[in-house]
């Protein structure tokens, strides 16, 4: 390294505390209660290549701490003048905004005439108007559904604001006070981020920050590559599933081939299935080292090295392959606006992975759904509609090698931040009848997952409509480890133990009627280690707590009490009995989907898909479960063969496919 | 004659403060704390100031700060309590508010309820969100969660059911009705200790409250008796986490009112020095063992906050805004596994405390760096209390050393510029919070590391001047002294601010005023109070409110001017504000305090000299050894003037003047620091 261990601390301790007042200016001036309360933005500290150097750590998402704005910034026509702030939202150019409310900004700041950082930082914008209000639905089909897009470009030219590009994009929106207000605090963000560079720039001198700065992120890498030294070698393979590919959809696979070599990993996603029809694209342009592909691996990290430096250096030793007309590479214009219902399961995908790398020093899955709950209704108190967010409902953490996986939230959903009863009940005409943890649902293990959270409400309004994002894990659960069980699925009941009882599974959009009752259940986190090494005072102390049921206690972790105490004697004797588990649980559902769809008829599939043109792919897919649904007795790969022999609308598209290359 | 005494028990030592008023002068002495026999440090402290010439029953005032409530919750050796909740919501302690600290580790982890969830249990109640009753509290409930409660052994019940802070007759009617079951446990209302909406911080304040609550009862008794054995008849007061005081009884049953006790007393004594200076606008630093502490004060008022963390729980009462970050004067240095030098949060706290101070330390801490540098050594450390070796911490720094390939001296240099920058992080925060600039402010170090850090510190931050008080090692007692008797009360409305909910507004507030009113005259017999009230207002949709001053005058101006204060305020405070918003006043409060009596604070006319140092000494800063100045606090005189590089003994601390500024003694004796 150019700089001595000392000044780069100092830097690294610098760099922070200008990413933090960066962070802070922009929560303080945000205009919108959505920016101020979910925390959805991130603020960079960018080198000049535009390569993420420092990151706020108190405030904020977590998803970008390695992001990379290169791409983004070289698409800006025209070059950069002192002054210039940029901006871009959309998904297609540069892949930096993963999807159109999100909106990126960066400031080039210049030192004697060139640029030697850039302060950048998103924020994501309520609504960008498109087909729905927020901008948001799984039942989009293409990108220009979502709302405005704004291809990179500037905001200020040398300091002057760009009136029409103002004006454009408040044309476009469904509350531009909001968006014009969140968008001017994210000016602010950059403002002071230019301010901070500079008075790095005197303090340190312009080469020993350069130098510094790189340094930076050469110590990230140095310590993303001294934990994967310490794997072992090898090549492991992984698979989740998102339950739907759309409303109403057939399971979506995510798959994973994890080759570690020495300090360097690639993660090569052929074979995950291809870009669907609804909007839950991830779009990363084929990205070896996209930001939101490599979430799990921040976290992965972070549990393996605890208080790693994050920033580009981290992602260096990874490589990505992303299959172009795959979810995790969709062709324009797919839809794109749910990518984080399936980035959630990229996360559960990418820790099952390292899970077979370092069984002994990671977690199981963690619950890995986390639904938005919102309702928007008349307040029959004072006839104003009102729009309310309910709560997120989380579930908990996977079971961990030293414990067990935290209750109702933790792991990768930690970031998120509940509302209280009494605001909402204050604020929407709804009654929570219940919010708390889920008996039951946590995945039995030597260290169980963390429950999952509960929620029931009900309304006396006239005409209350429910939007529920993010809604997944009510077939494929979360996995166990080293012989854990899964964690209990997500469920979703309109008028749970009534006649009118309906099970609404991934539903996201819900009409009540006054009195409607709605149980919402997230899912629990996954178990690790054979339940019957549990502890049986651990075991107890679930019951004594609420947490477990006497049934499952003795179903699950093979623990028989007697007048509210242990029965040692008859715990040992079911124990001798019980066959001992090790290795992997993704539950009973998983097991049947692949019982079913096995490793040849996923390989007939993907070959199938592959052979036609990526805007076709989603259709094909579609067809192709539905031939294989419809014939039982056949193969899979026969099945699939049919269909591409019978249709000749897909023959014809298969054909161009080839003639394509 | 009349005396006045401040007393504050730290983590090593008790410091006090005697004033005596007729002859204005004070008198200030640290002795070490007993914490295994707590009360004994206090009784220590008195002997000596009667041998001193205090005469015990001329005593006319007496405050205290302690520590023992949040000693209680960070060892967790607290009461034993249970929990009645709205059934439904018996998990409110274990979900909190979700978020977690550290989110970026797939292990984050919350803390371990106080309450854990085997003692919680639901009471069938529900009230709506107006406070009308849809459910009545059921008796059986009652009495199964009473019964278990005893079963499990405990001590107290906490009993916090949702919208009590409308409506608190449930939680009212379960609290005689427990009282009534089970008249040994004590009972603490929700509504009671904090009657504000959100439940979670509702409770879990009530609950820091009950868990407190015996062994603080039983400090204060031990206090009392030595306060009795020594002939001193002034009731007990206790400094209170909003800067203020109160009487001991009432602290008996307040004590979230007094867990921030010495922390925010540092602050408001630190005010009482600043406002004597005049200066405008200071960001105090108390630097301990452990952690720095960062507190703003305006004209030498200190800014107010809630949520303030209290070992890691959140404390919703308003309190002094106190920020800490992980570097103090004990905080350890090590190499990572890239060799990039890392300060801290780990510390060598008091015990073992810094390798120097030959206590069994054998890591290198800041205080070590500091040694080795030729900042620390030069004169006594800790009224004598101490004898730092300079070999111990040169061993100590030997493997560091090594490792960077550089002599020692530049080793130490490199742990006390990281343990600078990683300050810097919180203080910047604090700045960008406050929408400041580092440039308006003078940086006032106070605590055992804090003078001597102070300098680097506020270069580091681009702030331009330092102001050092006399004796900065005493000043969380000389707040005590200088605080005032003050009562704070509020309540939630959550109503629109508009012309046709102004009357019920002002009903509450004369209400408010009232109750504190009553409350200070229960403390203390009578006279003139001060009452300042203010408004928790948000614009409609909005999830956080802002805490905004009210003039008496606005009660009678009308709704428009309590808007027009609430668009200033949010316009400053975040940087834009809309006037056809409808506004939403979430809770009114109200403080009555009576002024403490006020300090004498002696001036002596500055003549213009040049203070002649004691003598010259070797100075390790900005990559070589320099001869630098060796001044005597006790020798300087207002007026006097040096430069940097010096260094400035004192009995309870070492102030470092670097290179490139200048140090004046001001009238007050302050050691006023100027960045060229």
């Amino acid at each position: 390294m150019r700089t001595d261990p000392v000044t780069l601390q100092v830097l690294r301790n610098h760099c922070r505390a200008a990413a933090e007042s960066m962070a802070t200016t922009l929560y303080r001036t945000a205009h919108s209660t959505f920016v101020k309360e979910t925390e959805d933005f991130t603020i960079q500290l960018l080198d000049a290549q535009g390569k993420t150097c420092a990151v706020p750590l108190d405030l904020g998402a977590t998803w970008y701490p390695g992001v990379d704005y290169e791409a983004a910034i070289g698409l800006v026509p025209g070059g950069y003048d002192p002054g210039d702030v940029a901006l871009t939202s959309d998904p297609y150019s540069g892949y930096l905004s993963t999807h159109s409310p999100d909106t990126n900004m960066w400031k080039p700041v210049f030192h004697e005439g060139a640029v030697i950082a850039f302060a950048g930082g998103h924020i994501h914008n309520v609504d960008v108007g498109g087909a729905v209000p927020a901008s948001l639905s799984r039942t989009l089909t293409e990108v220009h559904q979502e709302g405005l897009r704004i291809p990179p470009s500037k905001l200020y030219r040398a300091g002057v604001l760009d009136e029409t590009l103002v004006r454009t994009i408040l044309a476009n929106v469904r509350v531009p006070e909001q968006n014009w207000g969140d968008l001017k605090a994210l000016v602010a963000a950059v403002n002071t981020g230019e301010r901070r560079i500079l008075d790095l720039v005197r303090r340190f001198g312009a080469e020993t920050l350069k130098d510094g700065l790189a340094d930076l992120l050469d110590y990230g890498e140095a310590q993303a590559r001294a934990v994967l030294a310490d794997l072992p070698d090898g090549t492991y393979t992984f698979a989740d599933y998102c339950d739907e590919d759309g409303v109403g959809g057939d399971p979506l696979r995510l798959k994973l081939t994890l080759r570690i070599q020495g300090d360097s990993a690639e993660l090569d996603f052929t074979g995950t299935d291809p870009q669907t029809l609804s909007s839950m694209n991830v779009p990363t342009g084929g990205h070896p080292r996209h930001s939101l592909i490599l979430v799990g691996v921040y976290y992965v990290l972070s549990a393996l090295s605890p208080k790693i430096l994050l920033n580009f250096g981290t992602t260096r030793p990874f490589t990505c392959i992303l299959p172009e007309g795959s979810v995790v590479n969709p062709a324009h214009p797919a839809a794109v606006g749910m990518r984080s219902l399936t980035c959630a399961r990229l996360r559960s995908l990418v820790f099952g992975a390292f899970a077979q790398a370092a069984p002994e020093r990671l977690p199981a899955a963690p619950a890995g759904s986390s639904s938005i709950i919102n309702l928007a209704a008349e307040h029959p108190r004072t006839g104003r509609r009102v729009i309310a967010a309910v709560a997120p409902i989380v579930g908990g953490g996977g079971g961990m090698p030293h414990r067990d996986g935290t209750d109702g939230s933790g792991a990768d959903a930690a970031y998120l931040k509940n509302s209280p009863v009494e605001i909402t009940e204050s604020e929407a005409p709804v009654r929570i009848l219940r919010y708390g943890l889920m008996p039951d649902t946590g995945g039995a293990g030597t260290h169980r997952g963390g429950l999952a959270t509960v929620l029931e409400f009900t309304t006396d309004a006239p005409d209350a409509t429910v939007t529920a994002r993010n809604r997944d894990r009510t077939q494929f659960r979360p996995w166990g480890t080293l012989g854990g069980k899964p964690g209990a699925p997500s469920s979703f009941a309109l008028n749970p133990g009534t006649e009118r009882e309906q099970d609404l599974r991934n539903t996201d959009l819900l009409h009540l009627a006054p009195g409607d009752v709605v149980r919402i259940v997230s899912p629990g986190g996954g178990g690790r280690g054979d339940p019957a090494a549990r502890k049986p005072e651990a075991v107890l102390r679930d019951i004594q707590a609420g947490r477990l049921s006497v049934a499952a206690a003795e179903r699950d972790y093979a623990v028989v009490l007697r007048g509210g105490a242990v029965d040692a004697d008859a715990t040992a004797a079911l124990r001798a009995r019980a066959a001992p588990r090790q290795g992997f649980d993704g539950g009973p559902e998983r097991a049947a989907h692949e019982a079913r769809w096995d490793t040849d008829a996923y390989a007939a599939l993907i070959e199938a898909l592959a052979r036609v043109p990526a805007s076709w792919r989603g259709r094909l897919k579609r067809r192709l479960f539905a031939a294989v649904r419809a014939a039982p007795e056949q193969a899979p790969r026969e099945a699939i063969a049919a269909v591409l022999r019978a249709d000749r609308a897909f023959a014809r598209a298969l054909a161009e496919g080839a003639g394509r290359g | 004659m009349a005396w006045r005494i401040g007393v504050d028990i730290g983590g090593t030592f008790a410091d006090l403060v005697a004033l005596d008023t007729e002859a204005g002068r004070m008198t200030t002495l640290k002795v070490l704390t007993t914490p295994r026999e707590p009360g004994q440090d206090v009784a220590a402290g008195l002997r000596r100031l009667v041998e001193a010439g205090l005469v015990p029953e001329a005593v006319e005032r007496f405050v205290h700060g302690t520590t023992v409530g949040v000693n209680t919750i960070i060892q967790r050796r607290g009461a034993r309590l249970a929990l009645l909740t709205t059934a439904g919501f018996t998990d409110m302690l274990e979900l909190a508010r979700l978020r977690m600290p550290d989110p970026y580790s797939l292990f984050c982890e919350r803390p371990e309820p106080l309450v854990p969830r085997e003692r919680v249990f639901p009471v069938t109640e529900r009230m709506d969100a107006e406070g009308s009753t849809l459910t009545p509290p059921d008796r059986a409930s009652v009495a199964a969660a009473v019964a278990a409660a005893r079963a499990a052994g405990c001590a107290g019940v906490v009993v916090s059911f949702l919208h009590a802070w409308r409506n608190p007759a449930h939680e009212e009617a379960v609290a005689a009705m427990v009282a009534e079951l089970a008249p040994e446990l004590f009972v603490f209302r929700g509504s009671e200790v904090w009657p504000a909406i959100r439940e979670y911080e509702r409770t879990t304040t009530s609950v820091l409250n009950a868990y407190v609550h015996p062994r603080i009862d039983a400090y204060l008794e031990r206090v009392e008796a030595q306060l009795a054995a020594a002939a001193i008849a002034a009731p007990l007061l206790l400094t209170t986490s909003a800067g203020g005081t109160m009487t001991a009884q009432r602290g008996r049953r307040d004590c979230v009112g007094m867990l921030l006790s010495g922390t925010a007393s540092g602050v408001v004594g630190a005010g009482v020095v600043a406002k004597a200076a005049g200066t405008h606008a200071v960001l105090t630093l108390d630097i301990g063992g452990t952690s720095a502490d960062v507190a703003l004060l305006t004209d030498g008022q200190p800014a107010f906050g809630s949520g303030h963390a209290i070992g890691e729980f959140p404390l919703a009462i308003p309190t002094v805004a106190v920020v800490s970050s992980g570097q103090g004067g004990g905080s350890i240095a090590r190499l990572d596994a890239q060799g990039v030098l890392q300060v801290g949060p780990e510390s060598a706290g008091s015990t073992p405390g810094p390798a120097c101070f030959g206590r069994g330390g054998t890591q290198c801490t800041v205080t070590d760096a500091a040694l080795l540098c030729g900042i620390l050594g030069q004169g006594e450390l800790g009224f004598g209390a101490i004898a730092p070796d300079p070999a111990r911490a040169e061993a100590a720094i030997a493997p560091i050393a090594a490792a960077l390939g550089v002599e020692a001296a530049s080793a130490a240099e490199g742990v006390l510029r990281v343990a600078i920058s990683g300050m810097l992080i919180e203080i910047d925060k604090l700045l960008a919070r406050a929408g400041m600039h580092a440039s308006e402010l003078t940086l006032m170090p106070f605590g055992g590391a804090g003078p001597m850090l102070g300098a680097l510190l506020a270069e580091t931050a681009g702030i331009r001047r330092v102001l050092v008080p006399p004796v900065p090692g005493t000043l969380c007692a000389l707040g005590a002294l200088a605080a005032d008797l003050r009562r704070d009360t509020m309540r939630t409305v959550l109503q629109p601010l508009e012309a046709g909910s102004w009357p019920a507004l002002r009903q509450v507030f004369h209400e408010l005023t009232e109750e504190a009113n009553a409350a200070l005259a229960e403390m203390s017999g009578g006279g003139a109070a001060e009452t300042a009230l203010g408004a928790d207002l948000r614009y409609r949709g909005q999830s956080y409110e802002l805490t905004v001053p009210v003039p008496a005058a606005v009660l009678d101006q009308g709704v428009e001017a309590l808007l027009a204060l609430f668009h200033a305020a949010h316009a400053e405070s975040f940087g834009h504000s809309d006037p056809e918003a409808p506004v939403e006043v979430v809770s009114l409060r109200a403080a009555a305090r009576r002024p403490a009596p006020p300090l004498p604070m002696p001036r002596q006319a500055a003549v213009p000299h040049a203070a002649a140092p004691e003598s010259r000494i070797e100075l390790r800063l900005d990559g070589a050894w320099k001869t630098a100045a060796l001044h005597r606090r006790a020798a300087l005189r207002p007026g006097g003037r040096f430069a940097g590089p010096a260094i400035v003994t004192q009995a309870d601390c070492t102030v470092l003047v670097p290179a490139g500024w200048t140090a004046v003694t001001d009238e007050l004796g302050n050691l006023v620091m100027e960045h060229a």
